[in-house]
């Protein structure tokens, strides 16, 4: 049985898949790993185990190791474990370095592999595939899985392993964060009610172009602005052309494809005819110099100064996912609370979208084939989606920085709250929580259920103005093109024709709607599409069609 | 101007646009200081505002407060003024230690020996078979993997070696060897009271490098009760900036980094660069001295 032991330990070390085969007709406990207790009990193992992990540091945790969430994990699980902490602005740099040597921890906690790390890494058995495991102890995971079917289509790679344990944040408002927002008291400056078509804003620009609402005499009135870098959401092109075709896409946000899904077919927008429409409606806004020429140029800081205008008022109205992007959030001018949403507007033909953002999770907790107790890892991982370990990773130590609701205190969305906030998220002492590090599982219950006693707070505001302005016009989610991991042999070449395409789309819109080009000259439309085409349009979606289609 | 001579017409002409040009690179470089200086007191919302420019608006001293408030910034000095002392205290001695001997004539195989320092600046091993190499030497995660890996500089050594050449006089050592003086003696009590330009300069240069360290750190360190200033500068100013793929980000926590960046920024950057500021003068007159002499005959 001992030396079965050290051949089962051997195979480890070389050929992960084969180990699992065998641990699994073995009923698990056999993989050389100290032995773990059944799936879903606690602690995870009977005597106190050491574990090397490794994660990207946050400025908002001062210490992961002299931590209380670390010492509750090790009460809860009897796992101790050794942490390894990188500056995450560079920690792919030093993972990556890490790897190349051969010196890696056995678990890398929050280091979000893409799915081409993840197949290589794989393929070397370096990453250990967690499927049986999965299969054998993840009774979290599983509920994760089931809960969001995408996250799992997401997390299998072209070669049929999971490697890593997802993160599923629900944001209930990040879901629909093309928004935008206008100043309400110029509303009742020039009577007029919140616009619900494109003809109908575009009067309402105008009138705040002319009819001076901030009532200071001068025209120095901005009826739209946005802002390409920095910011969220703050491109102006994305809320606009959803009234004309559907589109996943904004120019600040650089990854962002313009493309969508219909029936079953992927589709580029920028060369429709709809979306010719769209550009021509920015123009003609444009050219009314309804539209700040910066918005094409500035990033959020300059967007910001605009919003903050010493005095009086000058943003009318302006893209963004939240207005704490363009006013100072709780700042001193108060401002922020005068914003509201603009509902998606109807376009001519009576198009009319919410761009939805649906949950992919993020691939988070790791483990290599440099950790000897693959199962207490894999254990020690799913336990982390536990309601307490999540809320005291996320928040910190129960009683002290949050506590259970009583009873007749209200969540978010205005049901039954499941957790109560005592201290306020920057008041979290920090060496209690771990900042969301590694996988959770937060749904949109979870997450609007935190009790909110001011119905002013942002997260009650945004809830409300989502719920009522944007859900009604969500796209669905099956015309959204998933990620999607590419073999190795087109990677490169579709990685090329997306970057080119990126630049050169975002150019174009540009100078269609400051008009630098022509779009109502078919013949520089014409040429557009032609430099599309050379580009390599219809190679990038037949590649992406057969990946989609082979998934 | 310490010798000024009779300027000739040529000369005036040179005098007027070498000053101008001057003053233009003089201006484009403090303006940024100047803002950064006038924001670090300012109240945040005029910055946000874009009232501050080149002096405070709503003077305030939140963001400094802010900064010694913060346990890790207070930490990272104390690293970093560690890692400068120690990591400068050894780069200057091996440094001397090495450029002295190759300064010598009498030493045989000095050529061999200045080939292979000057090989390690065109050619290393690059970085990982370096990282290998502090992993193996046991180095990984502890302080001596930011003071011995670069302890000295083949460049410092080359000047450091022209600058022995040129101002310490064979009749000198002829001299002291005369009186029955060792090398070690010679070294200590006659080179280098004589070198006071040159060590200047290497300490300089090696305390700034230290100073500025940032990769090996991040790269060596997992213990952030080691980190340098450097590394918890960036990781304030760079974690914390906005990004638009935060698409499920909470929002309460984006708007905290948001502010703690924009409390810290410019405060930050003045403290982080205050100590090198602050040497600079001191050394500077030596500065120009000591290059000189070194790169003039070399």
């Amino acid at each position: 049985m001992r030396s079965k032991a050290m051949v089962i330990a051997l195979l480890l070390l070389m050929t992960p898949l084969m180990v699992f085969a065998a641990g699994a007709e073995e009923e698990g406990a056999a993989t050389g790993g100290v032995p773990v207790t059944p799936a879903g009990t606690y602690p995870i193992v009977e005597e106190t185990l050491e574990m090397e992990v490794f994660l990207s540091g946050t400025t908002l945790v001062d210490d992961f190791q002299n931590n209380a969430y670390t010492e509750y994990v090790l009460e809860k699980t009897g796992i101790q474990m050794l942490v390894d902490v990188t500056p995450s602005a560079d920690a792919q740099q030093v993972v990556n370095v890490m790897l190349a040597s051969g010196d890696y921890p056995g678990t890398f906690i929050n280091q979000n592999f893409t799915p081409a790390q993840q197949v290589l890494y794989g393929e070397q058995g370096v990453f250990l595939p967690l499927n049986d495991l999965i299969d054998e102890y993840g009774v979290n995971v599983q509920t994760a899985f089931e809960t969001f079917p995408l996250v799992r289509d997401n997390f299998v790679m072209p070669d049929g392993n999971i490697y890593a344990l997802p993160d599923v944040n629900d944001c209930f408002h990040c879901s629909m964060a093309q928004k935008l927002w206008v100043y309400e008291p110029w509303l009742e400056a020039v009577g007029m009610d919140l616009p619900q078509t494109t003809e109908e804003y575009k009067e309402l620009l105008i009138a705040f172009r002319d009819e001076d609402p901030n009532g200071n005499g001068i025209q120095d009135e901005i009826p739209l602005v946005g802002a390409v870098t920095g910011g969220w959401f703050s491109g102006i092109d994305g809320f606009f052309m959803n009234s004309f075709i559907y589109t996943h896409g904004n120019l600040q946000n650089v990854n962002d494809t313009y493309l969508r899904i219909v029936d079953g077919q992927i589709d580029a927008v920028y060369d429709a005819p709809e979306w010719r429409e769209g550009l021509r409606y920015l123009n003609d806004l444009y050219e009314e110099g309804l539209i700040l020429p910066d918005s094409f140029v500035q990033d959020a800081n300059q967007y910001k100064q605009l919003g903050e205008n010493p005095g009086d008022v000058i943003l009318g109205s302006g893209t963004a996912g939240h207005m704490g992007v363009f006013v100072d959030f709780d700042g001193e001018s108060g401002r922020w609370t005068d914003y509201v949403s603009i509902p998606p507007l109807e376009g001519p033909n009576g198009v009319r979208y919410s761009r939805f953002n649906p949950v992919f999770g993020d691939p988070q907790w790791t483990i290599t084939n440099a950790e000897e107790n693959v199962e207490a890892a894999f254990r020690l991982g799913d336990a982390w989606y536990d309601f307490d370990m999540m809320q005291r990773n996320l928040y910190g130590r129960e009683g002290i920085e949050w506590g259970m609701p009583e009873p007749g205190q209200l969540g978010i969305n205005g049901k039954p709250a499941t957790w109560v906030p005592i201290v306020g998220r920057g008041l979290i002492d920090r060496t209690s929580w771990w900042n969301q590090a590694g996988p959770h599982l937060r749904t949109r219950d979870y997450r609007l259920g935190r009790y909110q006693p001011d119905p002013g707070a942002l997260e009650v505001v945004l809830f409300n103005e989502t719920t009522a302005n944007y859900e009604p016009y969500a796209a669905d989610g099956s015309m959204i093109v998933p990620p999607l991991s590419y073999p190795s042999n087109v990677a490169a070449e579709l990685t090329e024709i997306q970057t080119t395409l990126a630049d050169y789309v975002r150019e174009m819109i540009a100078r269609f709607i400051t008009g630098d080009a022509d779009i109502d000259s078919d013949s520089q439309w014409n040429a557009y599409l032609s430099e599309l085409d050379a580009i390599g349009v219809d190679r990038m979606l037949e590649i992406m069609q057969t990946t989609y289609d082979n998934k | 101007m310490a010798n000024v001579t009779t300027a000739t017409g040529q000369d005036r002409w040179f005098n007027v646009i070498n000053t101008t040009i001057v003053t233009i690179f003089f201006v484009l470089v403090l303006a940024p200081l100047l803002y950064v200086l006038a924001a670090s007191f300012s109240d945040a919302l005029a910055v946000i505002q874009g009232r501050v420019w080149f002096w405070p608006v709503d003077f305030n001293i939140e963001g400094y407060r802010a900064v010694f408030r913060h346990p890790r910034i207070m930490s990272g000095f104390a690293n970093s003024f560690f890692y400068v002392i120690v990591g400068t205290v050894i780069n200057v001695t091996l440094t001397v230690l090495a450029a002295y001997p190759l300064s010598r004539k009498d030493f045989v195989d000095r050529n061999l020996f200045m080939t292979l320092f000057v090989f390690t600046i065109m050619f290393n091993g690059g970085l990982i078979p370096t990282y290998l190499l502090v992993k193996s030497l046991g180095m990984l995660d502890t302080r001596a993997a930011l003071l011995f890996p670069l302890a000295i500089g083949a460049w410092n050594v080359i000047i450091t070696r022209t600058y022995f050449q040129h101002t310490i006089p064979n009749e000198l050592l002829e001299a002291a060897q005369m009186d029955g003086c060792k090398d070690f003696r010679f070294l200590w009590s006659v080179v280098l009271p004589l070198s006071g330009p040159i060590i200047a300069v290497i300490t300089l240069f090696y305390a700034v490098q230290h100073w500025n360290q940032f990769f090996q750190a991040l790269l060596y360190l997992k213990d952030e009760a080691k980190y340098p200033l450097q590394l918890i500068l960036r990781e304030i100013l760079v974690e914390n900036q906005v990004s638009s793929q935060m698409t499920d980000m909470d929002i309460d926590s984006l708007l905290l980094r948001q502010q703690l960046r924009e409390l810290l920024k410019y405060s930050l950057i003045i403290v982080a660069s205050a100590p090198m500021l602050i040497l600079y003068p001191f050394i500077q007159k030596y500065f120009v001295k000591g290059i000189m002499i070194g790169s003039l005959k070399g």
